[in-house]
Formats: C-alpha cells, structure tokens, sequence
C-alpha cells in the first residue's frame, strides 16, 4: 500500500470542492488558538452531519501537517530582506532581469498601496492611539480616566496644565472621565466640542457628522473648533441623549435613546435595533477588514435587529443576509458579495 | 450604604484590591481590568444595603471576580487543548511517509507560494515554522488578529487549489 497516496485521496472518490473549502476553513480555525466553545460546537456538528464532511476534513487536516515539509525549502527571510534594502542597492538591474521585472511590480504595488493607506499613515502619525479594524482597545489617559476605542479608532491625547484634549480622529470611542474642574476634559471631533466635567459618554465620527451619547452625567456640546471660544452658545446634553453635532454646526435634535445599545460596544457586543437591511451591514461592516457589496434590490428588504459578539462577526453577516433571503458568497477574505 | 461612600472604600482601597488580584491572578492587566470592575459592580448597585466592613466587602467581591475569571480561563484552555487534539490526533502517530510529498508536489508547492503576496508568506511562515501564535504575529504587525487569520486562510486556500489542479 502506498502510503503518501492519501496526499491525492484515500478512497479515490473525488471530494466536493466546496466542502474541501469548509474543512479547510475549519483547519485553520482550529489551529489558530482563538477558537470559541460556540465555534466548537458547531465544527463537530459540521462534522458529524454527514461522512464526506468527516473525509473532506482528514483530507485537509492531512494536507495542513504536510505543509510542514515546506520547512527550509523557501529561504524567506532572506527573499524578504532583499526586498526591503532592493531599491538603495547598487547591483545592475540588467544582470538580473527576472528579479528585475519582479522589483519594478512590487514596488509600483507598493507604490499604489501607498497612495491608499496615505489616510490611514496621516492618522498613524498624529494619533497617540488607535486601533484596526475588528480591534477594540482601552486607553488609560494620563490621569487615570479611560477611552475604550472601538474598531477602526485613532486618538491623539494632549494634557496641558489647565485642559485635557484628545482629538478624536477617526472612529467612535468611549471616555469614562474622571472629575477634575479645574482641567475641563474635551474631546474634539470633525470641528465640534464636547466638554465634560466627571462623566461618561461616547463619541462618533461618522461621515459628516458626530453624534454624541451620554451615559452618564451632563456635558456641553458645541460647534467651535477652537476651544477658547467654547464660551460660545453650546448645547447641554442630559444623561440618555444623543445630539448629532455636523460639521460646523449642532443640529438641534437631542433625542432620548436606549444607553445600552450605544454602549455595548464596550463589551464586545454589536447591538443593531430595527435598523434598515442595508445600515444593519454597514454597522457590521466596520469590524471586519474587508468590503461587504451589496447587490441585492434594497427596496425589497426589511428592517433587522439582533445582538452579536465580536467574535462570531461572520455568522452575524450570514445571519443578517439569512434575514432577507438573500444569498451570501465570500469571494475572498476581503471581499463578500450579498445578492 | 450612599454610593459616595461606597465609592470612597473603594478609591482607599484600590491600590490594595489591585494588589490582592494580581497575586491572585499573576497577571497584572487582568487585575487592573478586575480593579476597574469591582468599581462598576459597586456603582451598579441600585439598593441601599447597610454594609458595615466595606473593606471586607470589597474584597469579597475581588475574590468573586477572580474565581469566575479563572474559571472562564480554565474553560478556554480546555476548549484550545481540545480544538487543538482534533487538528493533531493521529496524524502524528501515522507512519511519517505518510505525511510526505512527492519531490514533484513539493516544487509545485513552493512555486505556488511565490506567487503569494510577501507578507501573507511571511505569516504563515512564521505561524508555522516560526513557532509565533497568531496574536504574537498580530502584535508583531500592528494588524487585526483577524487579519492574522485571513493570510493563513489565503495560503492554505492558495496552496489547496494548486495541489487540486
């Protein structure tokens, strides 16, 4: 019996590709040392449905430890290495031609990937603070207060004798402030004010709009960029609100809100209440680092609520699809097409 | 029992509960997170109760939270040994030709793999070879732990297509 042939298949059947694809999602999960109880569960249910899921998986498992015979073969660091200290070197790129055509495409993509992450440098440098997509982080500020930062967040923390500042530059974060009136704890965002005094509250950069929540005590809101003028006519907003401060200037609607859903966030919980089909992605979209399309008639969908953990954020994307009918295809890992 | 006092027992004690749970628990992040939650726990409270050790009753719920922590952490360990059996059992008792490839298999396989971008190489490189775990990369890269995940899942999926060819 020739015992390497498993490597093609055991049995000879061919194997469902598209189950070949689950196991192999599988493999990884498993072995990525992150894997849930839920998750577990789900993975031997998946196994036990049916034998081919249980041959598709030894199949892929096999292959997984199969790959450890690609130790050495590919000197990496090395290929690495020479890649970064590549455009500085003095070797004639003519006696190198195929390495040659290969560095002028690596560096035209590293050149347009550049001009993409552009924002994302900007915002690396002058934040103090931040967090990728799908990560969330808390900060303690210098005196003692803390800003929990959720996905996609940068801040940059200024502490002066007589104010504390941090501009919120990107994102949504939490402040848990501690009081302090003779240093007034702001928070500037897309050109507005929102000032504390011993508090909590979230703030929210959207687009073109900051939408404020207060979840504990009182704080004033205003449209002055510049904080000494925060004299200027500001807006109080009451434990429970959320007043929307626009660019440049504060909407008048102060709206009483459930806290809880504004912040449960903090606790690693993504809460979507009767929201329409097509926001309830976009508010799953932000923790994960690829692009959810949508190509389905929106006019035919219908509002969704649910309660998901960070964790499980690929079975809330299929389940929010399942909601509507609708048919989910996960074209890369970047990339997940609805219609 | 005023919640301003309350919150007072706990701000003179907070260096010493922090202390209490990071013997406990031997890690002081974790501590500091429990610290910050005994703090809710007791702002949380809505009823008025007539505590008369406050300092007890702060350690009490320390200890509460550290047993339930250890508890959670117990579980996670058990549920990581155990997803971690299910990727290994047998495969490493088989006859270890049986995990070879064929020379020819192999070439395709590495050839495969330059044709990936450089830093999802690099991932699975070091997840594999390098020994790192996957947050030990995340960390390394200043990238999502998902993202980790992902490049694996593109090399496996990559090398997995090539190999069905």
């Amino acid at each position: 019996m020739v015992e390497s042939a498993d490597y093609k298949n055991t049995s000879g059947e061919k194997i469902d590709p598209k189950l070949s694809y689950v196991a192999r999602q599988w493999v990884v999960r498993l072995s990525s040392g992150q894997i849930t109880a839920k998750e577990l569960r789900r993975f031997k249910l998946w196994l036990a449905e049916d034998p081919s899921h249980q041959q598709a998986y030894e199949r892929e498992r096999t292959f997984w430890h199969q790959l450890d015979c690609l130790e050495g073969t590919v000197v990496w660091d090395q290929q690495d290495q020479e890649l970064l200290k590549q455009p500085g070197g003095s070797r004639s790129f003519i006696h190198a031609h195929p390495r040659w055509t290969f560095m002028t495409g690596g560096m035209v993509a590293a050149f347009l990937a550049l001009v993409l992450v552009y924002q994302d440098i900007k915002m690396f440098l002058l934040a103090d603070h931040h967090t990728s997509v799908g990560q969330q982080q808390t900060v303690t500020l210098p005196d003692g207060s803390l800003a929990y930062l959720n996905t996609d967040t940068a801040i940059a923390v200024t502490y002066h004798a007589d104010e504390r500042r941090i501009d919120l530059l990107r994102g949504e974060a939490f402040f848990e402030v501690l009081a302090n009136r003779q240093k007034p704890f702001r928070v500037v965002a897309q050109g507005g004010v929102i000032q504390a005094v011993g508090t909590a509250f979230v703030v929210h950069a959207h687009d073109q709009q900051t939408v404020v929540t207060v979840t504990e005590g009182m704080v004033a809101v205003s449209s002055a960029a510049n904080t000494e003028n925060l004299v200027l006519p500001s807006v109080a907003v009451h434990q429970g609100s959320e007043p929307s401060n626009s660019q440049g200037e504060i909407s008048q609607t102060v709206e009483r809100f459930d806290i809880e859903r504004a912040v449960a966030w903090v606790q690693g919980i993504i809460e979507i209440n009767g929201l329409p089909f097509a926001q309830a992605i976009a508010e799953l979209d932000r923790y994960q680092p690829g692009r959810i399309v949508l190509l389905a008639d929106l006019t035919q969908t219908i509002h969704v609520s649910g309660r998901f953990t960070l964790d499980g954020l690929d079975e809330a994307i299929a389940a929010v699809a399942a909601t509507q009918g609708l048919t989910l295809v996960r074209v890369t890992p970047y990339l997940i097409l609805i219609f | 029992m005023s919640e301003t006092q309350m919150t007072e027992a706990f701000l003179e004690n907070e260096t010493g509960l922090f202390r209490f749970l990071a013997r406990r628990l031997k890690c002081a992040f974790t501590a500091r997170d429990l610290t910050h939650e005994i703090f809710l726990k007791i702002k949380d409270q809505n009823e008025i109760v007539q505590i008369h050790n406050r300092k007890a009753y702060l350690f009490r719920i320390a200890a509460n939270l550290a047993t339930d922590y250890m508890r959670v952490e117990q579980r996670r360990a058990e549920i990581l040994s155990e997803a971690d059996d299910l990727v290994r059992e047998r495969v490493e008792g088989r006859h270890p030709e049986r995990l070879l490839i064929a020379r020819q298999e192999l070439a395709r396989l590495e050839q495969a793999l330059t044709q990936l971008p450089s830093l999802s190489r690099k991932i699975f490189y070091l997840n594999r070879f390098g020994r790192k775990t996957q947050s030990e990369i995340a960390k390394e890269f200043g990238i999502s732990l998902g993202t980790v995940e992902a490049h694996i899942r593109k090399v496996l999926n990559h090398l997995a297509s090539v190999r069905d060819q």
